[in-house]
């Protein structure tokens, strides 16, 4: 199992590449020009409102990722969760100067686009946007020419190996380090920046009132407030699948996913050490559960490990 | 001519049950758009009795499949499969939440198929003022872009929450949900786990007690509202432009009316 990690800079590539030889690479970019014809509510992926903090500026930054990850792939993220035919357009001519430019794959979050990646010989990743939680919908995404998807946050060990089992002449990426997410990618559709920042985060801030049939029963009301107070205060508040590496790979996923474009790389190496570390560990284990007397957890164990919270895979060990 | 007026029970088919149908709707919407633990815990008794009223008010129902979990996806097609044969008089319409659920139906049933509301993936967002919204999908399958898919796609569903830019094509309706859009949703269910110890909470594999139907959440006084897994914002305002179009199928959410019951 390869590691994917977001990078910003070539300096990024090239402390990344230092580490794990067999990384792979992604990317997001801003284009003047696309903002200036379409808005900014029209996003040329998905983390477009976070600016040059999780985008690199321009086709020739991508290059220069790509110059410095020689024997690396990297990927550009094109995955807002749909564009306009005019949209897609535009996008025809920025993939082709991206395949130009050395990138080897696209991150797509809109079926809409196969075209266009497949048009320049590009391989078609498909974003948690596209939201594939099951093995037809996996099936639809070989059909149409993906040849790899990033699965959902959100889904068990088991609905993995079963969607793999059902479409096997497909690359497979899971997420393995960093962020959480109380919603889903594909379906959760409000900003995540600016002013008010993203919705989940905003809800968690906001004052709140329980209502219904048994609410006036005080049990029911603190079941509910409970219940609030751990999806708001407490779940997903990070998010870690080192555990679930020996079953990851077992199953045949080919990547595992390290998020954090906007994050910075320093804060990034330590979960790149860990992944990479536990990586090989579990390649000398024969079950899961000597993998999991001989990983190594990750470095804010004792501030990130309780009851399952921040696990994206909290199957392996609850 | 005018817009066609539905009355949407998914999510919330105990108001269905135990309430008398929308009078005034043509068409009632049954099944779920968020949930297919919902849409699969809907017991066959449940099931005949909001069929059996709609087709006792001489209403046509349409059957709304939420996206499956793989772990529930033989079973709601199983469910599908079911529900259609049993009531083919009564269902005249399908709408789906996925490509792959557009595939399967089209080729498995010879009903009106709508792509749902968590097929358009535009960005909305009420706590910023936007300006006019383009709905993308309904571009492409207006254009016959549908991915090889041969039968005729009858309709796209929408949530509106800024004003809607749309170039009408006569073959292909629009379907805006009102008075309640929905911002965001997930498969980990606060509501569904306020039973569950801490460990068991919010987890893709435990079943639930279909809590949903009995207790909701209002965030400020009403600015966002979470009821099963979505999360949702008023948008009564916003439809008016639309209600002289007969292109136009304006779906009233049962659920606006359970919040707006219970908040008095």
């Amino acid at each position: 199992m390869k590691l994917l990690i977001p990078v910003v800079s070539s300096d990024d590539v090239e402390r990344f590449s230092a580490i794990n030889k067999d990384a792979e690479f992604y990317v997001g970019i801003s284009l003047a020009e696309w903002s200036k014809r379409l808005g900014v509510y029209e996003y040329l992926n998905r983390m477009s409102e976070f600016k040059r903090t999780a985008n690199m500026d321009g086709i020739s930054a991508v290059k220069s990722v790509c110059d410095a990850a020689i024997g690396h792939d990297v990927y550009v993220t094109i995955n807002a969760g749909s564009y306009s035919r005019e949209q897609i357009r535009f996008l025809d001519d920025v993939i082709s100067e991206l395949a130009e430019a050395g990138a080897n794959g696209i991150i797509a979050g809109d079926p809409y686009i196969i075209e266009i990646i497949k048009k320049h010989n590009l391989k078609a990743i498909a974003s948690t946007m596209i939201g594939v939680y099951n093995a037809d919908i996996a099936a639809f995404c070989a059909d149409i020419g993906f040849d790899r998807i990033i699965l959902p946050r959100d889904m068990t060990l088991a609905e993995i190996a079963e969607i793999v089992k059902a479409v096997p002449h497909m690359e497979y990426e899971c997420f393995l380090m960093r962020n959480g997410c109380r919603y889903s990618d594909s379906n959760c559709l409000a900003r995540h920046s600016d002013k008010y920042g993203a919705i989940c985060t905003y809800l968690d801030r906001s004052r709140t009132a329980y209502f219904g049939e048994e609410i006036s029963n005080f049990n029911e009301h603190e079941k509910m407030l409970f219940s609030h107070l751990a999806f708001s205060h407490v779940y997903q508040k990070q998010a870690c699948g080192m555990c679930a590496i020996w079953d990851l790979r077992k199953i045949g996923i080919c990547a595992g996913k390290i998020v954090g474009r906007a994050d910075g790389a320093d804060s990034i190496i330590n979960d790149l050490i860990c992944a990479e570390e536990n990586i090989r560990i579990s390649s000398d284990c024969d079950s899961r559960e000597q993998y999991l007397r001989r990983m190594k957890m990750p470095y804010n164990y004792d501030s990130i490990c309780y009851r399952g919270c921040n696990c994206y895979y909290p199957d392996v060990r609850f | 001519m005018k817009y066609q007026i539905a009355y949407s029970y998914c999510d919330a088919m105990d108001m269905a049950e135990k309430n008398d149908i929308a009078y005034y709707a043509e068409l009632i919407y049954v099944g779920s758009y968020f949930c297919d633990k919902y849409f699969c815990r809907i017991s066959e008794n449940s099931w005949d009795t909001v069929f059996r009223k709609i087709e006792s008010k001489h209403k046509s129902a349409v059957l709304v499949i939420p996206t499956p979990s793989q772990n529930m996806l033989a079973q709601t097609k199983k469910n599908v499969d079911k529900l259609i044969l049993r009531y083919s008089d009564i269902i005249t319409d399908i709408v789906v939440n996925d490509f792959a659920m557009l595939r399967y139906a089209s080729e498995a049933y010879n009903k009106k198929i709508w792509c749902g509301r968590t097929m358009s993936k535009e960005i909305r967002d009420p706590r910023y003022q936007m300006d006019f919204r383009s709905l993308k999908l309904y571009e492409h399958i207006s254009n016959g872009d549908k991915f090889g898919i041969d039968s005729p796609i009858y309709g796209i569903e929408a949530d509106m929450t800024a004003p809607l830019s749309i170039e009408f094509n006569d073959k292909l309706k629009l379907g805006i949900h009102f008075p309640l859009a929905y911002v965001t949703f997930g498969r980990h269910c606060e509501i569904g786990s306020a039973d569950l110890p801490l460990e068991g909470k919010f987890r893709l594999d435990n079943p639930c007690k279909g809590q949903c139907e009995k207790s909701w959440i209002a965030y400020s006084d009403g600015e966002f509202y979470k009821y099963g897994r979505a999360v949702y914002c008023e948008n009564s305002k916003l439809v008016g432009k639309f209600l002289d179009n007969s292109n136009v199928r304006i779906i009233e959410s049962a659920v606006a009316e359970k919040i707006k019951r219970t908040k008095v």
